[in-house]
């Protein structure tokens, strides 16, 4: 039988070899031996095991008893494979069955934005629609179809106020809310809350309505003063940075605000953004690359590789923080640190259509939030039961990895998993056809998170037990 | 690489009858190939079409005797063929006297009364023990044992004959004329409520100074080897020696200056000192499952039916002290079960 | 395992399988109870046991239910077969009544 080098990720850091295991998104520390085989297994094109190990074992300089070992090892852990099974999924991480029950609902309670930022997805809020504000009724009845369609085991659910600008519709809000904790205790289940809001209609009053409700609170803030108001402008043209900042104090000093910062052309200097928005008393700060197909605002490979040196500096005082056994809030490194530490191993990027919808204020529910508009990706009618199980299994077939042939061959394949399905439809009209300009930047990052994890590891290994996983025991 | 004639044979590109030397392995399925191991190359084959369960040189390396599912019959080391049918029936082992050049074997009882006796629950019907003088033309004793006897040892002056009952963990010792000399016990291991050990003997061999009869066992629980003192001269007459694991043990050989044993265990052969203890340990990537020591060398050739899997081959191989595989030898048409090697 | 050190939960999860396949069935080794059957080898899949190698082997050293008969009752069972792997179909099935 002819064994080959399964797909691997070879990574090196302080002379130490680490393999990532494509297949498995195992993570693994090797020895100088078994990178020697792995490497001479791959120059030779293979490695026959039904002789002897004489070749090998001469061409590395190595006696047959230990070759032999480390053959086994190999062979065992699948970093050796037969030829046919190269790149053999084992152990992906299972999606729920199409038509298990739906966990978090994301709900438009306002189709409107006080903002008018240029890149907005929602175009303003509008999705395509009309200025629409979701009633009391509709945000109650799509409670109760998120509590009634759950499955039995199913023990937290979650609801996220969305828009729009949510805080347009403050009533609702907070029905919403209240009706949802009636529905969990009725149902001895947790309910949990999230609420993405431009921070300009934030006060005392719905600050502490926030805390006492448990939310997180995502605050959308892209950049620092000047640099922000050109992004995230009033209708008027004014600038809103120095509102916001204002105006969320209340957030801040309850500490219960993260900040998210959409990454455009115009903003590319996150290293500063994200340290002043820390500074600031945001618990922490996360980056997404605009989802717009604007080349006003889109990023190219230039742009990426910037975004790449920012998110590097970032990196960097993450780990020294981490060293010394605190967390610096960049939560797309921690994100990306816990994946890896959990081996994810996906076919889907997201849980758009397999954990979570969205709701509009029409009783439309779409794939999700982004999708919000587009008719094509309507999964159900609320007033019709809520999601159709055929359109959702059929949708999600359509959106499966399986179903991206340039993505076949990436290994960053089951953490990347395609990338964002609206961010793919908008750049290539369908959300199987992945968006390939992101592809390197998204090698790269995550290559970088891999890397943080084997660092956070030998330096101090406690990190990941306190702040990622208490239940991990390190070997390294 | 030995200068031998065979080499010689070979450059001058001379035909295959070559004379018996010391290097010349006979490997068996239902036929039988000769290799010469200096060269890693087939010399000669004799078809049979009856599986063999035992081959074995005698002391001049003149003639092979070869135990089959049908017959014993003796071969010419030199003219690769067989010369002489010596008796019918299944013969399931045999034994060369290294000094006197006598030969025991060990014929079992008739396939459908075993299967009758199987299915009614009754004792097998006996085998057969038949002593022979050199060359296997004058039988000089033979006598029953019990049915399911599984190997036959004979000493180095043909005076004592030992036959291992595997399923009572017994050696029955007889001398030439089939009186009981003894019975020894090899299997201090647990025993079910029926009497029969809860172990498997495999096989028997006798050190070449006839001193020391060492039997492999795989039970349930582990592999060991049983060592039996057949002189005397140590104070207990049976060790068994744990080998720390339980895998199936399949072929076993003296070193011939009697220093040790080597046994083959799936994916694994081991050298053992004639106390028992092990020596050596090589973990190997094919199972081989018979083994013989080559001699003036400290190689052994060893024999695996599944060489590659890819292939559908058996082989051979020749392993130096060390473990490490020296030659081998690809057989497209033959998956072998057994080696005998020309002695000096 | 002392030269790859298992990291990431799906490292580990991995090694465990590895450990577990070592006590409970191995490639090339027989079950603990002497009656291997199919088992699953280390690439998960069938046939790890070489059963055309084995069908001697585990006859004389222990026994295969149903698939190897004993030399006692059988003695002919593989004088057609050369190579085991080539010549396995010349092997005389014997039914459950053992004729």
């Amino acid at each position: 039988m002819n064994l080959v080098v399964d797909e691997v990720v070879p990574i090196e850091r302080n002379g130490t070899p680490f393999a990532f295991h494509v297949p498995t998104s195992a993570f693994y520390e090797l020895d100088p031996l078994t990178v020697s085989v792995l490497r001479q297994v791959e120059e030779a094109g293979g490695y026959s095991d039904d002789g002897t190990v004489d070749a090998l074992s001469t061409a590395l300089a190595v006696p047959p008893s230990e070759l032999n070992d480390a053959l086994a090892d190999l062979v065992s852990l699948r970093l050796l494979v037969p030829e046919e099974e190269r790149g053999m999924r084992i152990g992906g991480d299972q999606a729920p069955a199409p038509d298990s029950g739906v966990k978090n609902l994301v709900m438009h309670v306002a189709h409107t934005c006080n903002l008018n930022c240029g890149y907005c997805y929602a175009e303003a809020g509008l999705y395509k629609g009309k200025a629409t504000i979701m009633t009391e009724a509709r945000a109650v009845e799509y409670v109760d179809w998120l509590f009634d369609q759950a499955d039995p085991d199913t023990k937290t659910l979650g609801l996220t106020f969305f828009g729009g600008e949510p805080l347009l519709n403050p009533k609702v809000v907070r029905a919403g809310a209240a009706h949802a904790r009636l529905r969990a205790k009725e149902t001895g289940r947790q309910i949990s809350f999230g609420i993405t809001t431009n921070g300009t209609l934030v006060d005392d009053d719905i600050a502490s309505f926030l805390q006492d409700i448990g939310a997180t609170v995502t605050v959308s803030l892209d950049a620092i003063g000047k640099a922000n108001d050109r992004l995230r402008p009033f209708h008027s043209g004014k600038g809103s940075y120095d509102m916001v900042m204002e105006r969320i104090r209340p957030l801040l000093d309850r500490k219960i605000a993260v900040a998210r910062v959409t990454v455009t052309r115009l903003n590319l200097d996150v290293a500063h953004t994200v340290q002043t928005l820390l500074d600031a008393g945001f618990r922490e700060v996360g980056c997404s690359p605009v989802d717009a197909k604007n080349p006003a605002y889109d990023l190219d490979g230039a742009a990426y590789d910037k975004l790449l040196d920012g998110f590097r500096v970032l990196v960097d005082r993450y780990v020294e923080h981490a060293v010394r056994g605190d967390y610096y809030g960049f939560s797309n490194i921690q994100n990306i640190v816990k994946a890896v530490h959990n081996g994810h191993n996906k076919e889907y990027p997201c849980g758009a259509g397999v954990g979570m919808v969205a709701g509009a204020p029409n009783g439309k529910m779409h794939l999700c939030h982004r999708f919000t508009g587009e008719e094509e990706y309507v999964l159900g009618q609320l007033q019709e039961g809520g999601i159709d199980a055929e359109k959702r299994a059929d949708m999600l077939a359509r959106i499966n990895l399986a179903e991206r042939s340039d993505c076949s061959t990436c290994w960053a394949r089951y953490v990347c998993s395609g990338g964002c399905h609206h961010v793919n439809f908008l750049f290539e009209g369908e959300p199987s056809k992945t968006y390939l300009t992101h592809c390197d930047w998204l090698r790269a990052w995550y290559r970088i998170g891999i890397e943080t994890y084997a660092d956070l590891l030998k330096r101090n290994p406690t990190f990941i037990q306190r702040f990622v996983d208490p239940g991990y025991t390190c070997v390294a | 690489m030995r200068a031998t004639l065979s080499c010689l044979v070979a450059a001058l590109g001379l035909a295959f009858a070559t004379p018996a030397v010391a290097g010349t392995a006979w490997v068996s399925s239902n036929h039988i190939q000769i290799i010469d191991t200096d060269t890693a190359r087939v010399v000669g084959r004799i078809p049979l079409q009856e599986f063999i369960h035992d081959m074995e040189f005698s002391p001049d390396g003149q003639a092979v005797y070869v135990a089959s599912s049908q017959a014993f019959r003796v071969a010419s080391a030199e003219e690769l063929r067989f010369t002489e049918t010596v008796s019918e029936g299944g013969t399931i082992a045999l034994s060369v006297a290294s000094r006197s050049g006598d030969v025991v074997t060990l014929t079992k009882g008739d396939d459908q009364e075993s299967l009758a006796a199987r299915k009614a629950g009754t004792p097998l019907p006996e085998s057969t023990v038949t002593v022979y003088g050199p060359g296997a033309t004058e039988v000089l004793g033979s006598w029953s044992v019990p049915g399911g006897s599984k190997d036959v040892v004979i000493s180095p002056d043909g005076d004592a004959i030992h036959v291992l009952l595997s399923q009572k963990g017994q050696v029955l010792s007889f001398d030439v004329a089939g009186k009981a000399l003894g019975t020894i016990d090899v299997a201090p291991i647990a025993r079910n409520e029926r009497g029969d050990v809860e172990a498997i003997f495999s096989a028997m061999e006798l050190s070449p100074d006839g001193k020391t009869v060492m039997l492999p066992s795989t039970s349930e629980s582990k592999s060991a080897i049983v060592d039996v003192d057949l002189s005397g001269a140590r104070g207990e007459q049976v060790i068994v020696q744990d080998l720390g694991h339980r895998r199936r043990i399949q072929g076993v050989a003296w070193d011939e200056d009697s220093s040790g044993i080597y046994v083959t265990a799936v994916n694994h052969v081991v050298k053992f000192s004639a106390a028992g203890l092990p020596v050596s340990w090589q973990r190997l990537a094919v199972n081989y499952v018979d083994i013989a020591p080559l001699p003036g060398t400290d190689e052994t050739v060893m024999v695996a039916p599944t060489f590659s899997s890819k292939n559908g081959s058996g082989g051979v191989s020749v392993v130096d002290a060390q473990g490490n595989v020296v030659r081998t030898i690809e057989l497209p048409d033959m998956s072998p079960f057994h080696v005998a090697v020309a002695p000096e | 395992m002392s030269r790859i050190k298992a990291l990431n939960v799906k490292a580990q999860r991995m090694q465990e399988v590895v450990d577990r396949d070592v006590r409970g069935y191995t490639f090339s080794d027989c079950c603990s109870s002497f009656a291997p059957g199919w088992e699953v080898g280390t690439s998960d899949n069938p046939d790890p046991c070489p059963w055309k190698a084995d069908l001697t082997l585990c006859w004389q050293t222990c026994y295969w239910m149903g698939q190897v008969p004993d030399i006692d009752s059988y003695g002919s069972w593989l004088d057609s077969c050369g190579n085991i792997n080539d010549d396995w179909r010349n092997l005389c099935t014997i039914p459950d009544n053992g004729q």
